[in-house]
């Protein structure tokens, strides 16, 4: 919707393909339902869904649980490491010891996509301290290159990604390392007019919820290469403009 | 794992909603969704 009304504030035809709003569409058909799920300590599981590939066919839950109703923060994740929505699966009660901090990594193992056939290495879930939550998933695409999130846009202002307190309204976390990609601005800071405003992207593919884009964690694009973009703007005069410019830093 | 750079706005540009609009080259080995931002110009 935002992308078609600035095409028409802008002028612009709409390019033939796959288009963001197909992908919206098509993530919003998941179903966040899971069939067995078992008996959890915890007066409160959290839940979030991880969905793999470009074809978005595996659906993968996570719910956070504790070890005991004392624990204070969650120690224990059961993972649908086959991918059939039964969480009472031998293997997927996985265990984490709390850091220091009340940080914790949960190491889960690598996991082969039942849909590609591909295996994707170093499969985690991070979660931080209780006072400033939110969970993470990240693995390593294809044995490749690590891909995860999911990333806020203004961190200053929101939390990464949480899971939620029942199925239905879990984020979902997309993993999808071999695109087609899109991207997300890293701080949603005004351009300033007459002036250079350094710009910050993500390349990744986007989820449902709020701060559930996922993204390369690593710079994905050969030596030399780097985003290209347009500025569409209008002048005082009312006229539409175009300016060309190239992300080409890393950071 | 982000890619960055300037943007400059040009002075005669109007202040209130712009859009930026993004992809790879063709040599970058990725494909890109057609993608636009939405923008706010400031003076």
């Amino acid at each position: 919707m935002l992308r078609k009304s600035l095409l028409i504030m802008f002028g612009m035809s709409l390019a033939p393909g796959l288009l963001t709003a197909d992908v919206d569409q098509e993530l919003s058909r998941i179903a966040r339902r899971i069939d067995k799920q078992p008996k959890y300590i915890a007066e409160q599981p959290l839940y979030g869904l991880v969905v793999f590939g470009p074809q978005m066919k595996t659906s993968v839950w996570m719910v956070l649980d504790k070890s005991a109703p004392s624990q204070s923060q969650y120690d224990v994740v059961y993972v649908d490491l086959n991918a059939n929505a039964d969480l009472t699966d031998n293997g997927e009660r996985i265990t984490t010891v709390i850091g220091e901090h009340g940080e914790s990594r949960f190491k889960l193992p690598d996991f082969t996509d039942p849909a590609t056939g591909e295996t994707h290495t170093e499969f985690s879930l991070r979660c931080s301290p209780q006072d400033d939550a939110y969970q993470m998933v990240s693995v390593k695409w294809n044995g490749k290159q690590k891909f995860g999130g999911g990333y806020t846009q203004n961190p200053d202002k929101e939390t990464y990604s949480l899971f939620a307190s029942a199925p239905h309204n879990a984020p979902i976390l997309w993993l999808n390392g071999d695109g087609p990609f899109t991207f997300q601005r890293w701080y949603t800071e005004p351009l300033e007019i007459g002036r250079e405003t350094d710009v910050k992207l993500f390349i990744g593919v986007p989820g449902v919820g709020p701060s559930s884009f996922c993204a390369f964690q690593v710079h994905a694009l050969p030596e030399g290469e780097g985003i290209q973009g347009v500025l569409h703007y209008n002048t005082k005069a009312g006229e539409q403009r175009r300016s060309a410019f190239a992300l080409m830093n890393k950071c | 794992m982000l890619y960055h750079g300037p943007v400059r706005v040009p002075e005669d540009a109007r202040d209130g909603a712009a859009a930026i609009e993004l992809h790879f080259s063709k040599n970058a080995g990725l494909e890109s969704l057609p993608t636009i931002l939405k923008v706010e110009l400031t003076k």
